[in-house]
């Protein structure tokens, strides 16, 4: 790959990993917000459910970055390989979703958590070689 | 002790009878909050401590958190470990099931867009369809307990799922560089299932509610 091709590659890896892990933090708060699920299953029933999570702003934003992400990853497979992107984005995903856990879902991102996002977010990377 | 519990700080009773250990930061306002305080307080033994000893007063969503939340919250039980492996079976199975369900359909493109409801009626594409869902199902069932740190390093076996399969019954090799990320992979579900599911329940993490 050419440095342009470079540049656009990194630009979707980031614009896939930043939307993926939005998503993911989006979706762990709503869940959060809304308690056990299996808990408000037994209270409300299945139409309850979805109310609830239909309702909530959180959610939707997640499920909404979610797809953000997914056409960010076909933007970039029309331009990058996908040898690159897929591993790339993935491992990025895990580290800017530690980040983001601690920033703003105030979980308690200890070392050994860090280590094992780091962990999983190499082995992504080494199974795509 | 229900009696008392309005004005004894969750400290003293943790140092003096139920834990036996450092006390945690709030005052409890039931029973039941004060027995679930120390057992908190018994799991941040270690390097986990150090975030645990404060003199401020209870916020209101921790107290909202310790009252909906219980103990057994911060464990892992068979059940949450059956929903933590489900998570990659489904995406896994529910993922090759569409893959192989396309490769049936066909090509689907601008000038043969029908093959789009072909596709919809394609049993494989149904099942994948429907393992997907389940998939979704689970992963949100298990961010409602636990936290995302925690979630998604312990799922993340799904990677290593296809290329073992791969190795062991399809008899593919898997190069040098595939083995050690597989081997990393399983380093981080070990080391990230260990520890409680809920850091956000711990003293001083009131977390996103």
């Amino acid at each position: 790959m050419n440095a342009a091709v470079n540049a656009t590659a990194w630009v979707g890896v980031f614009l896939i990993a930043s939307t993926s892990s939005a998503g993911d933090v989006l979706t762990a708060a709503a869940m959060r917000r809304l308690g056990g699920l299996d808990r408000l299953y037994s209270q409300r029933g299945v139409s309850g459910l979805a109310l609830s999570l239909i309702q909530n702003r959180k959610f939707l934003l997640g499920v909404s970055a979610m797809a953000a992400s997914f056409f960010s990853l076909l933007w970039s497979l029309s331009r990058s390989d996908l040898s690159f992107i897929t591993p790339a984005s993935n491992a990025m995903t895990y580290v800017l979703n530690a980040g983001g856990a601690a920033l703003f879902l105030r979980e308690r991102v200890n070392v050994q958590r860090w280590a094992a996002m780091l962990f999983v977010a190499g082995g992504v990377w080494l199974l795509a070689q | 002790l229900i009696v008392n519990a309005c004005a004894v700080p969750a400290e003293t009773v943790c140092r003096n009878g139920i834990a036996g250990s450092e006390g945690l930061t709030f005052y409890i306002v039931s029973a039941r909050q004060i027995v679930l305080s120390c057992k908190v307080e018994q799991m941040t033994s270690g390097n986990q401590r150090q975030n645990t000893i404060s003199s401020t007063p209870p916020k209101a969503s921790d107290k909202e958190a310790l009252t909906r939340d219980s103990a057994d919250d911060l464990r892992l039980n068979f059940k949450k470990a059956a929903i933590l492996a489900a998570v990659p079976i489904t995406a896994t199975s529910g993922n090759t099931l569409l893959a192989l369900g396309m490769r049936q359909v066909g090509r689907i493109g601008v000038h043969n867009w029908q093959l789009l409801f072909t596709a919809l009626i394609n049993p494989y594409i149904v099942a994948g369809v429907l393992l997907l869902i389940g998939f979704f199902s689970t992963y949100l069932l298990a961010l409602s307990w636990a936290d995302l740190t925690y979630v998604i390093p312990t799922t993340s076996f799904g990677y290593i799922l296809v290329p073992l399969i791969s190795h062991f019954v399809l008899n593919e090799s898997i190069s040098q560089y595939r083995w050690m990320g597989i081997g990393l992979i399983c380093c981080g579900v070990v080391i990230g299932a260990r520890g409680p599911v809920r850091s956000s329940l711990l003293p001083g993490r009131e977390g996103v509610r």
